[in-house]
């Protein structure tokens, strides 16, 4: 089994960055998203926590899978949008069946989710390397 | 660095004595000083060791002894700048605690007092420099003579034994691989690089024009041309160190946070976009037109993880702990970079 915990995808989302009088940002980009994700991956039954901002980058979140965590980070990436998923800790990786259950059924959520569209998988949160996206976040 | 910090305080060096051999003893302040009665030294009796009278058994003991004392001295400056490490870390935090601080400090004696004494000894010797600068030239003179004993074998004689030979070679190794850390240190993180570094930035700090010839609008380069003003690059992420119970005096200093001191927002996208595998574009205000600054675009390139690792990390981390904290941050970057390594 091979997991790609890397996505790439466009969002019809509101610009949520907030920006002071010297143009300076006041809130990063993306807490919308990120608060998009959090609500689909609630309704299939995983526990989300802690939404936070990660400055200079955008948001990232916790989901509860089981014993593990995951984190799941959110950021501006041009003209798409990355989500960048990785294990939180030793202790509290997930199992890759369990890892592989959620991107699938994540990904099918968002296919089904009007507002996110062109959305592919990658092995790495990477774009100097011109590899491209493929549709499926798994492969048996 | 040691040797500034006693400049500082306005201690004079003693000459003719290597670090580490015993010191010359000298008059207690506003004792009167007996007069001098200069007599010739009693001729030295010849040794009977073979080994004292041989100079090439001497030149050779000695470059061994250097040799050993050489190794001795990088694990003693290792040792010294982890110790500054940790000291700086219990400093920062008594800073953070001004309360606590205050019940476990002796009377004057808290950080912030220290802190202010230490800027009141800097201010001090540099008055002191402005009405006198004769002082301050033989200070740097009487510090280079004392540098010079301490780190050339050539500025002392050779001593009269084959033991006493080894010892004073032995200290002179033992400075020399302690000055190639701290030089070391100096040269990356040390305070004095660290102002030679921003007066160096400051002067080259990029200007719209390199902006422009990006291909950004003229409202977008002057913004991309403006300091840089944001959280900056953090080598261990912050969520790592919440997780990890760190404080935020950790996590918010200049061991932890890159950002170099007046660099534009455009070059710092640029460093971020190097180092950071995560970090590939930001978005641009509306009042200069909106779009996006993306380092794919500019044709940049993320570097490798030893080059990550070495330019993502703050250089006082650099200085201080060296390989050590590269590679307690490389963990925290995970493994996500394995089509890298094809």
């Amino acid at each position: 089994m091979k997991i790609r915990p890397c996505a790439e995808f466009r969002a019809d989302f509101p610009d949520d960055q907030i920006w002071d009088d010297d143009n300076n940002v006041v809130q990063f980009g993306g807490r919308n998203i990120a608060e998009a994700l959090g609500t689909i991956l609630q309704g299939q039954g995983y526990e989300v926590l802690s939404l936070e901002e990660h400055p200079e980058h955008g948001w990232d979140f916790v989901v509860g899978l089981n014993a593990g965590e995951l984190l799941f980070e959110i950021s501006f990436g041009g003209e798409t949008w990355h989500l960048s998923t990785s294990g939180q800790s030793i202790d509290r990786w997930p199992k890759p069946s369990d890892y592989a259950e959620l991107l699938i059924a994540l990904d099918a959520e968002m296919r089904k989710d009007g507002r996110f569209s062109d959305i592919g998988w990658r092995r790495e949160n990477w774009q100097g390397k011109n590899i491209a996206p493929t549709p499926h976040p798994v492969d048996a | 660095m040691r040797y500034g910090a006693s400049l500082l305080r306005g201690e004079r060096p003693q000459s003719g004595t290597a670090r580490g051999s015993a010191p010359q003893s000298s008059p207690s302040p506003g004792a009167t000083r007996a007069p001098v009665i200069r007599q010739a030294a009693p001729p030295a009796r010849p040794s009977r060791n073979r080994l004292d009278r041989s100079y090439i058994a001497k030149d050779l003991g000695g470059d061994l002894a250097r040799g050993v004392g050489n190794a001795a001295g990088v694990v003693q400056g290792v040792w010294h700048a982890a110790e500054g490490l940790g000291q700086g870390a219990v400093f920062l935090g008594r800073l953070a605690s001004p309360l606590i601080d205050e019940r476990i400090s002796a009377p004057g004696q808290t950080a912030a007092d220290q802190l202010v004494n230490a800027g009141k000894g800097v201010i001090d010797y540099a008055k002191k420099g402005v009405e006198n600068p004769r002082a301050v030239w033989d200070d740097v003179q009487a510090r280079w003579r004392q540098l010079n004993v301490d780190l050339d074998p050539r500025a002392t004689p050779v001593a009269d034994t084959f033991s006493g030979e080894l010892r004073r070679n032995y200290n002179i190794g033992r400075n020399q691989g302690e000055a190639v850390v701290e030089v070391g240190s100096l040269a990356v993180g040390g305070p004095l690089a660290k102002t030679a570094g921003k007066i160096g930035v400051a002067s080259k700090m990029a200007t719209p024009e390199k902006y422009l010839a990006q291909g950004f609008s003229p409202k977008a380069a002057a913004y991309l041309a403006e300091p840089y003003e944001g959280m900056g690059h953090h080598f261990v992420p912050r969520r790592v160190d919440n997780r990890l119970g760190l404080s935020p005096v950790f996590s918010e200093s200049e061991f932890n946070v890159l950002m170099p001191s007046g660099i534009s927002r455009g070059d710092f996208y640029e460093q971020h976009f190097k180092t950071d595998p995560k970090f590939n574009s930001a978005n641009l205000p509306r009042e200069v037109g909106g779009g996006t600054w993306r380092g794919k675009v500019l044709g940049l390139e993320k570097y490798s993880r030893p080059g990550r690792l070495w330019h993502g990390s703050p250089g006082p981390l650099k200085a201080r702990i060296g390989g050590l904290g590269i590679g307690a941050g490389g963990l925290m970057y995970g493994d996500t970079d394995a089509e890298e390594q094809r």
